[in-house]
């Protein structure tokens, strides 16, 4: 065999490879058409905290909070009793335990230039539609609960 | 009670994959791999048509709509209680000074949007209990808020990362005058 047929043989084969992979290729695509663009998600940073007028320390972890309520709320110490942050698809729905047995319930609508549509309730107290930008804090009074109040930051980050 | 999430976890992918084909955002591929299924499925057509029906609910209570603009008439009542003279506007439920003791709560602050709406309340006469209150939508945090016969004070702070306060009053007021720091 002479080195052109060698040549022609060796393109054919890498045709041949290519055509292979390329089918490979579709398959895969078939098998996993989500994958093609991931459902856009949200992280939400929740913190539940206590307010009290008892003197006490402001825990360092509801500094953020603190900075948004202390211009306007009288309360002697700040503690986080929980923080976390969760990442939501639209409709989907997180739940948090209070410390007063009801239960925290957040799910965003929808997506917007102008923010994040999120149905919020606070078991037994209130419900309520909130559009919030990133960034943007929402600090909600649940209710009274030991000798000062549970409060609840809702902030979206995107 | 505990609320648990709405769907479980097969069923999530392809609630995802449904929303993602709803929301655009498949590929061409994506979008073939779930019309047939969708062709196959009455289930999926009708899961459609409901996400469908959501969506257009939600565009139709972001529309706006011709609310009777009581806010010139309690502008200045509202001024009156809010010693930082800062931007206000209506966002919630509140109203008049039925509860003088809560005007501590309401410090001085510069940037401090009070929200001290009570359109619904003032419409009634009744200027803390109401149950569910649809706030001015232009812009506000605070869309639409049933608090049952509890009363509800929002605030709106644009300055910096912005913060809205939505303050759950307890549902009894207590005899005598209650606390009025806010965190008792």
């Amino acid at each position: 065999m002479n080195s052109s047929a060698r040549r022609g043989a060796g393109s054919r084969r890498r045709r041949s490879w290519r055509g292979w992979a390329g089918l490979a290729g579709a398959l895969v695509a078939l098998a996993a058409p989500g994958q093609a663009a991931e459902p856009r998600r949200v992280a939400i940073q929740l913190t539940v905290s206590l307010i009290s007028n008892q003197p006490g320390e402001i825990d360092p972890r509801g500094s953020k909070l603190h900075d948004k309520l202390k211009g306007q709320i009288r309360y002697k110490s700040l503690r986080v009793i929980r923080a976390e942050r969760v990442e939501l698809r639209r409709n989907e729905v997180f739940s948090l335990a209070l410390p007063d047995a009801s239960a925290f319930l957040v799910r965003p609508l929808d997506f917007g230039d102008d923010g994040v549509l999120m149905a919020v309730e606070v078991e037994d107290v209130l419900k309520m539609d909130l559009r919030a930008r990133n960034g943007h804090v929402v600090v909600i009074r649940a209710g009274s609960f030991e000798d000062g109040s549970l409060v609840i930051g809702l902030e979206p980050q995107y | 009670m505990r609320r648990e999430p709405l769907t479980q976890p097969g069923e999530v992918e392809m609630d995802s994959k449904l929303q993602a084909y709803y929301d655009g955002e498949l590929s061409r591929l994506g979008r073939w791999w779930i019309e047939r299924r969708l062709a196959a499925s009455a289930e999926l057509r009708r899961e459609l048509a409901a996400l469908t029906r959501l969506s257009e609910l939600v565009r139709e209570s972001e529309a706006p709509v011709e609310d009777p603009d009581l806010w010139p008439a309690i502008a200045g009542q509202v001024s009156r209680e809010a010693p930082g003279g800062g931007p206000i506007r209506a966002v919630g439920d509140a109203g008049s000074p039925r509860f003088p003791w809560l005007a501590p709560l309401l410090r001085p602050a510069g940037a401090l949007a009070v929200a001290a709406a009570a359109a619904l309340a003032l419409v009634r006469g009744d200027a803390w209990w109401g149950g569910e209150v649809r706030p001015e939508r232009s812009g506000g945090v605070v869309r639409w808020i049933d608090s049952g016969s509890r009363s509800v004070l929002v605030f709106e702070d644009e300055a910096g990362g912005g913060a809205t306060l939505v303050w759950v009053l307890d549902s009894e007021p207590q005899s005598g005058r209650p606390d009025p720091q806010g965190a008792g």
